[in-house]
């Protein structure tokens, strides 16, 4: 093993001393031939000859003994690239134009990528993150909910004693709460959690410990918190003496009991959380509603999830769920707080609800991003295509303009495969370049789409960020080795079917018939990928004015002035939705949007924020 | 590029050369002339198979090499058995022993 290694080390960088070695040692050689044929008799100036015609041939034995070095390949290769990075340089009108194609085919490819990777691909960072779903109601919902995917307390308490499917189920609400430092307050992402959360993610804590049993058996028992890796980081400095200490949360002294392992940040990607608190703690965590405790069974709030167990299939889980679900609605629909508004015809739709299950990993962002991010890769796809198609043309008339040299190389004694390899080095040199110059390009480019395509916030939330992660780079490895296998494979075999005679012969500006119409093929295929991707681009600018046209959907009404302490802030109520803006911009908070909250119909006086990304939370009455 | 030897072939002349050299070392010249000594001049192996053979087997750690001097005084590369040379030159023999044996039955049966 050793003696390979060091064999090849010596193939590859002590080259010319081992070439010089070995002409020694075969000069010896034909010396000590000599001296033999001298002894036995042999005219010494005859001698001399004769023990060289007799070894056959130095140069030949030189050629042999080098080929079955270890890693003469390698060797080889070294001298391919070499010679192509040459040829390329020698033509940099060609070699900038193939560069650039490239990178553009390839750098969109990645930008999307790299998005799409992230908003639809990407699992949640806990163990088996596969076999979690997220356990949902579809068909007619009565009552109250604060999202598609949330159903009752109760309704899970149901579901998580009764299943046979489950190993694990745990549910939780993101909630804004108010955390307070020595000297100001800020409003910080919170998760309120079930007692099985984070033993059902299989998420450690690296510091402490996380919630249990204990700490979520009773309401209002246990105010403990643990906090996120990440916050941990950036507001406590990574304080190893942090556990045990009261933190400040909504006004309420919390202990903080550890710190969940990095890169955790709760289960919905698209909004990560700060601290994880017992969802028992709702009340104080949620001061404007308390649907843990007044059990409404149609008052849908949290978002139950549930670990499959070993062997069990989605499919199967979901039909093993739906007579569980269907026995609970059976019963809710008998309660005075469903036959109070609700008709009989109305309640035999309400029993034909399903119980649905998603991937664990899916949220708000990825449903509707799923479908336009395929299609953009799909249309980058076509670009990478079409840069393809257009550089093997380019390639084919360089190959055609290149045909003496290969027939010098063949006929000086070069192997067809030889010259095919070195011209796939060559394809393989420019998508490198392309790659390289590409991901720069996709870099850019994710930032801006960033800016312009997804949501105002997303990508501070999403932590969607344009830096390139392994995955991103093993995809651009895997474009760039396809792209130089598509574009340079039939160049190359062409190249290597240079006949010798036909081209040393001066015939310049002749080609052959059959290169001829495989260069048609190739513009044909151009033409029509450019017309496929001019339709969809035209498609979609269509698409886009007819959106800008469409308006928000909403009126403008007159702005109302609220106060909020120090900030004093305008509301746009639209709908019932309601837009926060701040009158006066602040120093580096010029208007910045705040979106969320609903202004609730039963209580009109109350004015429910949620998020507010001026850093201050809203919990003030508004006319 | 066409292969210099057949399997069988390169095994046979592997071993010849490990076995011309296990009494002592040898330059090339010397390994030649050895082998067709101990086989009674039915094997000549040329230049052109015994070079690229000795650095074949120096690479794969079989041989070690060294310059010295010839008989003659002549400046010559000297190679010699590695103790991994050795068991390769075991268990080669016992092999191509194994290997005869059995031809030799089977060629015998009528």
């Amino acid at each position: 093993m050793i003696s390979r290694l060091r064999a090849l080390w010596n193939t590859l960088f002590r080259r010319k001393q081992i070439d010089r070695d070995l002409e020694d040692e075969l000069q010896a050689y034909v010396e000590l031939v000599s001296e033999e044929e001298v002894r036995a008799g042999v005219d010494p100036k005859d001698a001399h000859r004769e023990a060289r015609s007799q070894a056959g041939g130095i140069d030949q034995i030189v050629q042999n003994v080098r080929n079955v070095r270890t890693g003469v390949w390698l060797d080889r290769l070294a001298q391919d690239v070499r010679h192509g990075v040459r040829t390329l340089a020698k033509s940099p009108a060609f070699s900038l134009v193939a560069i650039a194609t490239l990178a553009l085919g390839i750098g969109a490819n990645t930008a999307i990528f790299s998005l799409l990777d992230q908003v639809v691909l990407r699992l949640l960072p806990v163990s088996g993150p596969e076999r979690l779903v997220i356990v949902r109601e579809t068909g007619n919902h009565y009552g109250n909910s604060y999202g598609p995917n949330t159903i009752s307390w109760p309704m899970f308490e149901d579901l998580r004693d009764n299943n046979q499917v489950f190993s694990g189920m745990f549910c939780r609400f993101p909630a804004s709460v108010t955390i307070g430092f020595s000297d100001h307050a800020v409003q910080i992402p919170a998760e309120l959690v079930s007692s099985a959360y984070f033993q059902t993610l299989g998420v450690k804590a690296i510091l402490g410990r996380t919630i249990g049993q204990d700490d979520d058996s009773v309401p209002d028992g246990k105010p403990v918190l643990v906090l996120s890796y990440s916050f941990w980081r950036s507001n406590f400095n990574g304080d190893r003496n942090i556990l045990g200490r009261t933190v400040s949360l909504n006004g309420y002294a919390m202990t903080v009991i550890g710190v969940a392992q990095s890169n955790f940040d709760g289960v919905d990607l698209g909004s990560p959380a700060n601290v994880f608190v017992p969802i028992m703690m709702k009340t104080e965590m949620t001061p404007h509603s308390d649907g843990l405790k007044d059990r409404r069974r149609r008052l849908s709030w949290v978002t139950a999830y549930g670990r499959l167990n070993p062997g069990i299939s989605m499919e199967r889980a979901q039909l093993s769920l739906q007579p569980l679900l269907h026995s609970i609605l059976a019963m809710e629909v008998e309660q005075p707080e469903f036959t109070r508004s609700a008709t009989a015809s109305d309640g035999q739709l309400f029993l034909r609800n399903r119980v649905e299950l998603l991937p664990g990993s899916d949220n708000g962002l990825r449903e509707y991003k799923r479908e336009p991010l395929w299609l953009l890769l799909a249309l980058t796809g076509a670009v990478l295509l079409l840069a393809c198609a257009n550089l093997a043309n380019l390639l084919l008339a360089r190959a055609a303009a290149r045909e003496r040299e290969f027939a010098v190389r063949l006929a000086i004694g070069a192997g067809r495969a030889r010259i095919m390899r070195q011209l796939l080095v060559e394809s393989l040199l420019l998508s490198a370049a392309g790659a390289v110059v590409g991901l720069a390009l996709a870099f850019l480019a994710d930032r801006v789409l960033m800016r312009t395509y997804l949501p105002a916030d997303t990508a501070a939330e999403f932590q969607i960020s344009p830096i390139p992660d392994g995955r991103v780079l093993a995809f651009v490895l895997g474009a760039m080795l396809f792209t130089s296998l598509i574009f340079g494979l039939v160049p190359a075999v062409r190249g290597s079917r240079t006949e010798i005679t036909l081209s040393l012969k001066d015939r310049s500006g002749t080609q052959s018939a059959s290169g001829i119409s495989l260069r048609r093929m190739l513009v044909a295929v151009q033409v029509s990928l450019s017309l496929l991707l001019l339709v969809g681009a035209g498609l979609l600018v269509r698409t886009l004015r007819n959106l800008e046209n469409l308006g928000a959907g909403f009126s403008n009404g007159p702005p109302t002035n609220i106060h909020n302490g120090a900030n004093p802030q305008r509301i746009f109520l639209c709908g019932n939705q309601v837009i926060l803006r701040a009158a006066k911009p602040q120093p580096g908070n010029h208007a910045r949007r705040c979106v969320g909250g609903t202004l609730d119909y039963a209580d009109p006086e109350r004015l429910c924020m949620a998020e507010c990304d001026s850093g201050q939370g809203l919990r003030r009455n508004a006319n | 590029m066409p292969a210099p030897q057949s399997d069988l072939l390169q095994g046979t002349l592997d071993l010849l050369i490990l076995k011309a050299l296990a009494l002592q070392e040898l330059h090339g010249m010397g390994v030649s002339r050895r082998i067709a000594q101990i086989t009674g001049g039915a094997f000549d192996v040329k230049a052109g198979s015994l070079f690229p053979a000795l650095h074949r087997m120096e690479q794969a750690g079989w041989l070690k090499s060294f310059w010295g001097e010839s008989e003659t005084n002549r400046r010559a590369k000297f190679y010699s058995l590695t103790r991994a040379g050795k068991k390769q030159l075991h268990t080669e023999s016992e092999r191509w022993e194994r290997i005869s044996l059995a031809m030799a039955t089977a060629l015998r049966t009528t």
